[in-house]
């Protein structure tokens, strides 16, 4: 019996370190990392454990990622990206390697998805639901939707980027957070 | 001073020995009453010790965990990030709570353990899921069933709750059938706690995890060979061995005593497969099956295939089949003489397997091995119907009229015989199904009646 309740004890705190190593790790990635902004679109779909989210359709995702040189790269494998930003200030991935890059160096540890004819690889970036109540996904959706078809919208996800780590901070339209351009358009 | 707890039971034992104790003056009734006073059934237990009550219990149980991830599941936006991180533990920390006061202190309380275990259960998924939400972690099912698998494990040992051994069983099998990797290994770590299961004669629980594991097993199995993977033309022989290997572990392990359709699952399910399967293998033109089931013309292209990308889960496969082909070996060899005919054949047809795959490096025509099979069913289904009878065992009669009407009703579909033959042959059989079943019935009533008129 004495056994049974160190181990139960032991359980008890496994448990609620798993839920706790998840919230200190976003929130040092929120505090300690580099923000990056990921142009994307949302799209509305739904998790019965997790409740409702927007996908976000990353435009790095529909891009070809070359390979640094001298890497050694397969499909479905895990390697580093390495991230640097365009003229206009948004986020690319400049390569794909298979060494660790050096400190200094801002990275994403992710898995490639598929080899281009021109030897670069597809890529999904990981940090792709961005979770909303039943209300506002559908309207993130729409929202986003609409505006683009009329004129050139400027969205994206401002990702914090540490260790090869990357956390949502906030989904972005026309650099207002996406709860107030809702609010803002709904008026 | 609280009353101790008694079973009711105990307590109608004291009351009994007592009012004897009064008769012979060694008490008066004050005092007697004053003893039963001490004690009390307890209420909780007795309410609880049924299996309906348990069961309402679990239900209630697994509604209010799955309450709590639907609430979670809601996203209230308007909390800020600390109220939703508390919100996502507390459900946690109450179940936990609640656990511990139950393993602690109620352990005699099954009703308390099992609600308090199920809620645990649901209590991790839900603040895990919370997490994931508050900080939009990305989803990944597989992972999360994985992490909500590991900690529900270590769940049903500490808490013994039999409503978590099926939610654990339930989520495997779920991953069986997620993804093409070797999940049922995850049963193995439920093989202790089925032991003791088994050793404390808790067979109605026992028996429903068998069925849990077997289904899944072969789920996942057929799963990671069905297309794609350098085993895909053997599925068939690997599905068949497999389910040779169930039959023999079910009769090695529960005896060859007959124990009913569910309280065997590893015979029963061994059988329907072997049934099923040897009736795949009487087909010629695989056209109409391969419709149901896209396997095309496994005969001819039974190879291995050397180039394709072997991986874990193959090499895996690959043993667990040589596994079942040295088991049913094995079963045979040590079981030789408590072996009846009958069950020879059934596990004979394993040997269908064989024949398919050394037929095919030694050239056998197709055409060969088809009727071979055939002929191989035609006698083991009617061995069987004719055993049925002779063993007066109703089950063993109609599993052998099941299997050779299914394979006259497969020869239906066969374009080549003619109509009149075929529908004389129907009527043929249907009428020796009805009659075979009615003789044996009276047959029965016959030898009921003899009985009792010697007794």
């Amino acid at each position: 019996m004495k056994l049974k309740i160190i181990l139960l004890i032991a359980l008890f705190a496994i448990q609620l370190a798993i839920p706790g190593y998840m919230i200190f790790e976003q929130n040092q990635i929120l505090t300690e990392g580099t923000a990056y902004k990921f142009k994307t679109r949302p799209i509305d779909p739904y998790d019965p454990f997790r409740g409702r989210y927007v996908t976000l359709a990353f435009e790095a995702n529909q891009e070809v990622i070359p390979v640094v040189d001298g890497a050694d790269i397969e499909s479905e494998q895990w390697v580093y990206a390495l991230l640097g930003v365009d003229e206009e200030g948004y986020a690319v991935l400049r390569g794909l390697t298979d060494t660790k890059p050096d400190s200094g160096q801002d990275y994403l540890y992710l898995e490639t998805y598929y080899r281009s004819y021109d030897g670069g690889y597809h890529v999904k970036l990981p940090f792709n639901r961005y979770y909303a109540s039943e209300k506002s996904a559908p309207k993130i959706e729409s929202a986003v939707w609409r505006r683009q078809r009329d004129e050139v919208e400027n969205v994206y996800a401002v990702i914090r980027v540490l260790n090869g780590k990357g956390s949502i901070e906030e989904l972005m339209v026309n650099d207002m957070p996406i709860h107030e351009y809702i609010a803002h358009t709904s008026e | 001073m609280e009353p101790k707890q008694l079973t009711k039971k105990q307590k109608h034992w004291l009351q009994y020995e007592s009012d004897e104790w009064v008769e012979q003056g060694v008490i008066n009734s004050q005092q007697q009453s004053q003893i039963l006073g001490r004690y009390s059934t307890s209420y909780v237990e007795s309410f609880y010790s049924s299996w309906s009550s348990l069961l309402l219990i679990s239900l209630g149980a697994i509604l209010i965990g799955g309450g709590i991830v639907l609430l979670i599941a809601h996203n209230w936006e308007s909390f800020g990030k600390g109220t939703r991180t508390v919100l996502s533990i507390l459900p946690l920390l109450l179940a936990q709570a609640l656990t511990w006061y139950s393993v602690r202190y109620k352990p005699q309380l099954t009703g308390l353990r099992e609600a308090s275990g199920i809620l645990l259960f649901f209590a991790v998924a839900a603040s895990i899921a919370l997490i994931s939400q508050t900080y939009h972690i990305y989803g990944d099912l597989e992972r999360f069933l994985v992490t909500w698998l590991l900690l529900g494990i270590p769940t049903l040992y500490l808490v013994e709750s039999a409503g978590v051994l099926m939610l654990v069983c339930a989520l495997i099998l779920w991953l069986c059938g997620l993804e093409r990797e070797p999940y049922w290994l995850y049963y193995l770590t439920l093989v202790p706690y089925l032991y003791s299961l088994y050793k404390r004669q808790r067979l109605v629980l026992f028996h429903w995890a068998l069925w849990f594991i077997v289904i899944g097993t072969t789920i996942s199995i057929i799963y990671s060979v069905a297309w794609n993977s350098p085993l895909d033309d053997w599925m068939i022989y690997i599905t068949l061995a497999l389910c040779g290997f169930y039959y023999s572990l079910g009769k090695w392990l529960f005896g060859f005593k007959e124990h009913g359709f569910w309280a065997n699952p590893l015979c029963s399910a061994g059988v329907l497969g072997i049934l099923f399967i040897s009736l795949l293998l009487t087909w010629e033109d695989f056209y109409f099956i391969s419709l149901l089931l896209t396997w095309e013309d496994f005969y001819r292209y039974s190879r291995l295939d050397t180039e394709a990308n072997w991986g874990f889960n193959d090499y895996l496969i690959l043993s667990v089949f040589a596994i079942s082909i040295v088991s049913i070996v094995s079963f045979l060899i040590h079981k030789f003489k408590s072996l009846q005919i009958h069950q020879w054949l059934l596990i004979g047809s394993v040997l269908l397997a064989g024949l398919g795959m050394a037929g095919f490096q030694l050239g056998l025509s197709e055409l060969v091995y088809i009727v071979l099979v055939n002929v191989y069913v035609l006698v083991a289904s009617v061995v069987l119907m004719s055993q049925g009878i002779r063993q007066h065992r109703l089950m063993l009669l109609n599993g052998g009229l099941l299997w050779f009407s299914f394979l006259v009703l497969f020869r239906f579909f066969d374009s080549d015989i003619p109509f009149v033959l075929k529908g004389v042959v129907f009527i043929f059989i249907g009428s020796a199904f009805i009659g075979v079943n009615i003789w044996y019935n009276k047959k029965l009533k016959q030898q009921a009646e003899q009985q009792e008129g010697q007794a």
